[in-house]
Formats: structure tokens, sequence, C-alpha cells
């Protein structure tokens, strides 16, 4: 489904991400981990088209997504969240989960003016984006400002408000960062689920091994840039190199 | 001096109804969208220019009159012919009138367009204020050395507004009319667009763009399309604004014009067009008010140019304002969709 | 004739550039230590201007005492506006934007104030009250002690200020700001007095560069506002950030604005009337093609990064 192929990234020179290769099947979750520094986020910044490749040849579902830029490439079905939960705190929840539903009508500034155009879609687009906070349990609150919710609540709409926009894969950068254990735990039950009911893929950067481990199908590892190793989580926890680069031993 | 209490107000009122086109034009730019338009003059300009343009070259056609060069030897010919069509063809002078907005609005549109995706190029964000304002006094030094445009520096006079046939106080009652009516549709515009998707959609990218491009949203588009519809507000305040002088000329529209605008939105409230309308009444009202002050102030003796006293108050206005309340006389409100309430509804129903 | 008239606009340009330097180098180190672009620079300088004029015709006519009487009396104003404006600004954490606005209207008052002032004791398009000589005479050329006061003393400020920056304390505490806001603080600069300072030598700047310009043409209410987007064409040339990337800016603009313009004028006959254009178009090309400016020239010098 995304096959990355020699994908490299500079910064002024400098090398964040080196030759890096790889590939997420439909309907896997894979996990990308690796030391502080060793350059997930920004392939993951890379992937979705928020910094331009320095070299190499990223495609999605047989398009090439390489040169494009981030709009095109969440229209093409591949959405993101965001290591900081990134809400619009000025809005409501309910805008908030509104906003990435894709086409829509009111958005156009000639119709805009004139409800009739837009009242039916706005309506279906609010049950739909209230069907989805009640997923996680925030379908009450969908009426207050985004920064009035909790750290917890904030990373589960950044999750669930691209569901609007009916993707087929997402790429999560530390959805649990921050987040209580318990919370934590039914952050990855819900991607657990929306892979088993909408068939979604995800590739997913996170720290807390132990928790992501339980649910990936895959591992990739990153050091200094370059992937050092890719296998089961099993496989993984018993490879030197990663061993020596995460636990020093 | 007596004062005609009617005059002033009708005064007051129709420059309330043109700076209102002003102020809620950069309202949905900045205040909704987030675009720092600093070249508000430039756009306002570009509608005084095209009726000058119109009123000289456009007016004579369809009257059926031969032109005459509007500048030079034959000046007072031109305004001749131009009064007499005005006077006696309420018809031409009302066609003129239209076609004139229509012109001014498509051409600053299409500039505010043009402006906003070059602008993509830039390297930082207030750069953009920067090109706005410098674009801005491009255009006036272009049309002030170029003399076929407008006169160059003399301008052009007997632009008059299209009621003029009437003649006396009702042609400026109806002028007024007029002028409240385009601002009200322009004012329930801005409301409606607020309160649509589109609206949520400008508050997002006002927020964070970055986040709403990686939602899906095209930001470098949608910007264009709102300085398109800022600027073409803009254009049609400037028509107004040069037929209710009947005068066209490039030192009405310097940068102190978009700094006016400014201290209305600010004033009134960013993101809130009922504030765009409050701050430009307000202006509108101390704007007469020095000017009158000075008259009556040099009237009394006083050797005092009050006129300029009119620029540090509204400077201090804007400074105390963006210091102690920044959101404004009249905040932005929470703008919400139908939805919500539909769901409100349906939930407490349950 | 040609020829006359050329030497004369290179003249010109000098003495321009000259003074565009040393008022642009103030918008370079307000952008760059401050964060900030001040509009409100142009009325420090008339400020400086009317400060000469009034000197000399009540108290002397010593270049020396009017110059320094200037830059006093403008950094007092520069430095008044950070306390009672811009400090509170930065600390509501205000945007670019709205300080923008507020350099604009810190302006207008000071502008209208003196308006007011030159309204009552009629002081519009006064000459500052120093007598003009030649010194210098070929049947080509003219310099006047004008010229003689604004280049050296421009080019003696640029060297002290450079000298400052880079080998005085305050200069490396002033980069530092300049480089990085939050580690500057971190490491221990008193970040407080370095701006009070760096608002003192802007507005010295601007003051005597507004008596110099005042003594070279005329003083009105209106000439630091004329010529401060030409200064801010020359500190975007610099990329904002460079002193002698600024320097090279403010000689091109004035190249630009006298000698070019000459030519133009006289082989093409472009009207004199599109002149004030010159830099405005210089300022849109830059910003748009090459927003750096003239910085990748002096990669090598200490320049004050953003």
């Amino acid at each position: 489904m995304l096959e990355l192929s020699k994908v490299s990234k500079d910064f002024d020179g400098l090398r964040a991400v080196s030759n890096v290769s790889l590939s997420v099947k439909q309907g896997e979750i894979v996990g990308l981990i690796g030391p502080n520094g060793s350059g997930k986020s920004t392939l993951l910044n890379v992937i979705s088209g928020r910094f331009p490749v320095t070299a190499g040849r990223i495609t999605f579902q047989e398009h090439d997504i390489t040169p494009l830029s981030p709009d095109r490439i969440f229209h093409l079905g591949l959405g993101r969240g965001f290591q900081d939960p990134s809400l619009f705190y000025q809005m409501t929840v309910l805008d908030n989960t509104i906003l990435p539903a894709k086409a829509q009508k009111g958005e156009n500034p000639l119709f805009a003016p004139f409800k009739r155009f837009w009242r039916q879609e706005e309506h279906q687009l609010a049950e739909r984006a209230y069907e989805i906070l009640t997923q996680i349990d925030m379908g009450r609150l969908f009426g207050q400002l985004a920064s009035e919710l909790s750290g917890g609540q904030m990373k589960l709409l950044d999750i669930a408000r691209s569901q609007m926009g009916n993707p087929q894969m997402l790429l999560l950068d530390e959805p649990t960062a921050g987040v209580a254990p318990p919370l934590a735990q039914s952050i990855f039950e819900h991607i657990a689920n929306l892979r088993q009911n909408e068939n979604m893929t995800f590739l997913i950067i996170e720290h807390r091994l132990d928790m992501l481990f339980n649910f990936v199908d895959r591992v990739y590892v990153m050091h200094m840039g370059e992937l050092l190793a890719h296998d089961t989580p099993d496989e993984i926890l018993e490879n030197a190199e990663v061993r020596e680069v995460y636990f020093g031993d | 001096m007596n004062i005609d209490y009617v005059a002033t107000t009708i005064a007051v009122l129709t420059f309330f109804g043109i700076w209102s086109l002003m102020a809620i034009s950069l309202n949905i730019e900045y205040g909704v969208a987030g675009i720092p338009n600093f070249g508000k003059a430039l756009f306002v300009s570009i509608g005084a220019y095209t009726t000058g343009v119109t009123y000289t070259r456009l007016l004579p056609i369809l009257a059926g009159r031969d032109f005459i060069h509007p500048c030079g030897s034959t000046l007072a010919d031109a305004i001749q012919l131009r009064s007499d069509i005005i006077r006696t063809m309420p018809v031409v002078a009302f066609v003129n009138f239209g076609i004139t907005l229509v012109i001014a609005a498509v051409i600053s549109g299409i500039i505010g367009f043009a402006f906003s995706y070059l602008v993509l190029r830039l390297k930082e964000e207030w750069f953009l204020a920067l090109v706005l304002l410098v674009g801005g006094e491009i255009v006036r030094i272009f049309v002030r050395g170029y003399q076929p445009l407008i006169c160059a520096n003399n301008g052009i006079s007997a632009v008059s507004q299209p009621f003029a046939f009437m003649g006396g106080r009702s042609a400026s009652i109806a002028f007024l009319m007029l002028v409240l009516l385009i601002a009200f549709i322009a004012y329930v515009y801005s409301e409606r667009l607020i309160r649509s998707p589109y609206g949520r959609l400008l508050k997002a990218i006002r927020e964070n763009e970055d986040i709403a491009r990686t939602l899906g949203k095209d930001v470098a588009k949608t910007k264009a399309q709102v300085m398109f519809i800022g600027s073409m507000i803009a254009a049609i305040s400037g028509v107004l604004f040069a037929v209710n002088l009947g005068f066209v000329n490039t030192n009405d529209y310097v940068v102190t014009l978009t700094l006016d605008v400014w201290v209305m939105v600010v004033l009134g409230g960013l993101g809130n067009p009922k504030g765009a309308l409050l701050g430009a009444f307000v202006i509108a009202v101390l704007d007469r008010l020095t000017a009158i002050a000075a008259i009556q102030m040099n009237m009394a003796g006083f050797n005092l140019e009050f006129n300029f006293v009119r620029f540090i108050l509204f400077a201090v206005i804007l400074l105390l304002m963006m210091r102690y309340r920044p959101q404004g006389i009249l905040p932005e409100p929470n703008y919400t969709t139908e939805a919500h309430d539909n769901l409100t509804a349906r939930t407490t129903g349950d | 004739m040609f020829e006359r008239i050329l030497i004369d606009s290179l003249i010109r340009s000098m003495q321009v550039g000259s003074l565009y330097a040393l008022m642009a180098l103030g918008i370079t180190l307000t952008m760059s230590v401050l964060k900030l672009p001040n509009f409100a620079h142009a009325e420090f300088v008339t400020v400086g201007a009317y400060t000469a004029l009034i000197v000399s015709r009540n108290v002397s006519t010593n270049p020396i005492i009017i110059l320094g009487l200037s830059a006093i009396v403008a950094s007092v104003v520069a430095l008044v506006s950070h306390i009672t404006v811009f400090r509170p600004f930065e600390k509501q954490k205000s945007s670019i934007y709205i300080m923008l606005l507020a350099s604009f209207a810190v302006g207008l008052i000071i502008r209208y104030v003196l308006f007011l002032t030159a309204d009552t004791f009629d002081l519009f398009d006064q000459r500052i009250q120093v007598p003009l000589e030649i010194w210098y005479r070929t049947d080509n050329f003219i310099l006047s002690n004008v010229f003689f006061w604004v280049v050296p003393t421009s080019i003696v400020l640029v060297i002290a200020l450079s000298l400052l920056l880079n080998a005085t304390p305050l200069g490396r505490e002033m980069r530092a700001l300049a480089d990085n806001f939050d580690l500057a603080r971190v490491i221990g600069i008193p970040v407080e007095r370095v701006k009070w300072l760096t608002w003192l030598l802007v507005g010295a700047l601007a003051g005597i560069s507004g008596a110099l310009w005042g003594i070279q043409t005329s003083v009105s209410p209106l000439m630091g506002w004329v010529v401060i987007l030409s200064v801010f064409a020359a500190a975007i040339l610099g990329g904002l950030s460079s002193f002698p990337g600024t320097i090279l800016g403010a000689y091109v603009v004035a190249f630009s604005e006298n000698t070019i313009m000459q030519v133009l004028n006289f082989q093409f006959g472009l009207s004199f009337s599109f002149k004030p254009a010159i830099p405005f178009i210089i300022i849109v090309i830059v910003l748009l093609i090459r927003p750096e400016g003239f910085t990748q020239f002096f990669k090598s010098n200490r320049s004050l990064k953003r």
C-alpha cells in the first residue's frame, strides 16, 4: 500500500533521513521505533508531504506521491496525526471533527452564503462526526471548545477526526505520548478497532514499546537516520543491534 | 458658524457605508482568515481609478457623444460633457455606474487573487504585509505619473454619483440609500460566510494552516479566494468613495487610508462583521467631528491645525485597543454552523 | 553635458547612499535584535532633523553640537517608544502584525505632533542654519562642505558600529539576542538592558542621519516617511540581517534612484515622477526572488543572524 524506496532528507546539508526503504501492506499495523533524533518524525513528515524529499520515491496505492502537497496526499487517502495534538483550539470539538471531511459543498465561497446548498450535507456530516465522537466516548463534548479537553482526549480526537476524510491509511506520531497508561491502552484499542472494522492501515511511531508490540504486525527500527532493522516484534527484541542502540547491551 | 445637521448626518452616514465595505473586507481577510492585507488602499484605489477611466471614456460612448480628451486644454469641455450627460441622461449615468462597479470589482479581484499566489514564494509571513503596502504605492506612483489614465497629478473631477440628476439634498439621500444597501448586502454576505462551513475552513487556516493542509485543505487556493472576495468588496467601496467625492485623485489612496481601515477593524473587533460596522461608524463620526472641530477652532481664532489631531487620535485609539482590549469592542463570537443546534436538539431529545 | 549630469548624480548617490546606510542599519538592528519591522524609524529620523533645525536656530551652528543633540533627542524618543509601546506588546506576545501596526501608530503620533509643532512655529520646509560652502570645484562638479560631512561621518559611524558589534561585550550580547532570544535569556544575558541600549543606539543613528539629511536638503514633518521605504529597500537588500549587505544595499538603492534614474530620464525620457517607485520595485523583486538579499556575499562575515 505504501512504498518508500531509498528516501533521503537533508536539512542545510545535514542528512536527517538516509536511504530509507520500507513498505506497508493493506490492513497492517506497522511500528516505527528508534531512539530520539533517529529521524522517525522527519520521515513521517516527508511521507505526508510536509517536507519535500531530497532523494528517493514514495508511492501510495500505485500513486507517486513524492512531489505532492500534504492536502493532495490526504485526498488520496493517506492521513496523519501529530505528536503534539494539533487541534483547532478556538473551534468546537464537532467543528474539529467535521473539518477534514472532503469535498464539502459548504466550503465553496459561492455556495457557502446560501444554507440550502449545504444544510443537508452539513447535517449528515454532523451525524457522522457525532458517531465517531461516540466511539471515543466524547459524544457529549461535541459543543465544547477543543482547548477545554484533557490531554488524552485531545490525542484521541486528533486520531478520530481524520476518519472523517475516509483515509485508507494513517500515519501516527506517538499517539500515546504524555497519556496515562489506561488511556494509552484504549487509544491502541481504538486503532485496532479501526483496522478491524474499517480495514485501515497504520504506520505508528511510538516509544511505549510494551504497548506497541501487542498491536503491531511488524516493526521498523531507525537509528541515525538509517533503517537498522525490520522484523516481527518478537524477533526485534532478540536483535543484537537493536538491543545495543536501545538498551545499550 | 451654523452647522447643517442634516447634511452632516448624510455625509457621516455615507462615509460610514463606504468605510464599512472596506472594514468588512479587511475583517474577512485578516479577522477571519488571518491574511494581513496592508494593501487595502491599493484595492480601494483600483475602484477609484476605474471610475476615472470609465467616466471619461465609457460614459461619452454610452451617451452617443464624441470623446473629449479629459486632460490638458480640453479639460473644461470634458468636464462639461460629463456633467451634461449625468444630469440629463440618468439611464446612461446608471448603466455607466453599474459597469464601473463590475469592472472595478473584477480587476481588483483578479489582482488580489494574483497577489495571493505571488506571495506563496515569500520566505516570511509578514513580508506579505510589506509587499501589499509597497504594491499600493507602486500603482499610485504609476497612475500619478502616467497621464492617459486619470490625467496624472490633476485627477479627474466631475465623476458625480448617478443620482446627481435629482439635484440637491434628494440626490445625496438617494445615494446614501444606495451605499447603505450595498454595505448591508456585503455585511449579510460576510456574516453568512463566517457561519458556514467555509467560515470554519477560514478559521482553521487562521489558527494553523499547516494542520489544515495535512487535513486535506488547499490553503493557497482558499487564501486566494479570500483575497479575491476582499479585493472585490474593496474596489466597490473605492468606486463609491470616488463618486461620493466627485473626484478621483491619487493622493486619497495612501498608506494612511489602509491604516484607517485597520483602526476600524481592530476597534470594532477582529473576526466579527458587526465589529467592522461599529468600527467604521465610530471612525466616520470621529472623522467628521474632528473636521468640524477644526473649522470651529479656526473660526474662534485658534491657530491650531486641528486636522492633524485626527491622525494622532486614531493612532492612540489603535494603540490603546491593541494593548488593553485586543479582541475589540465586539469580540468574535464562537461561530458554529447550525449543525450544533441540530445535534443539541437531538441529543437532549434522546 | 551628459557627463556632467552623470558625475553630479554619482556624487548624489554617494551622499544619499551614505545616509540611507545609516538609517537602514537602524532598521536592520531593530529587525534582528528586537524582531520588529519598525516603521516609526522614519519619524525618529524626522525628530533628529527637527532637533538639528531648532538647535541650529537657537543654540549653535557647530555641526558637532547639532549632530550630538539630534542623536540624544532621537534616542530618547526611541527609548520612550520602546518603554511605552513596544515592550508592553512584546510582553503580551502580540503577533508581528500587531507590532507592525503599533510601529505605524507610533510613527503617526510622532509625525503629526511634529506637524502641529511645525504649524505652530512655522517650521515647514526650513533649512538648517549651517553655512553652505564650496570646498572643491572642478569644471565638471562641485563638492560642498555638506558632502564632506555626510560621507565621512557615515563611514566613521558605520565602522564604529561594526566595532561595537564585533568587539565589545554589548555587541556580543546583541548578537546573541539576534541569534536566539530564548537561549540568550537562559545563559544570563541581561535582555532588557541590551534592548534599551539597542533602542538608544538605533535612535542615535536615526537622529544623526536625520540631522545630516536635513542639512543636505530641508526639514519637513514628512521627510522621514518619504524616505522610509527606500531605507527598508536597503535593509531588505541586506537580508534584514547583514550589516555589510545593508550598507551595500543602501548604495544600490541610492544609485538606482539617482544615477540609473538620471540615465533613464536622459536616454528614454522617463519622467522623474516615477522615481519614488524605484525602491518599491526593488523591495518587491527582492522579497519575491531573493529574500536573503546580499547576505550570501557576506557569508564569511559575522552577520546578525535572525
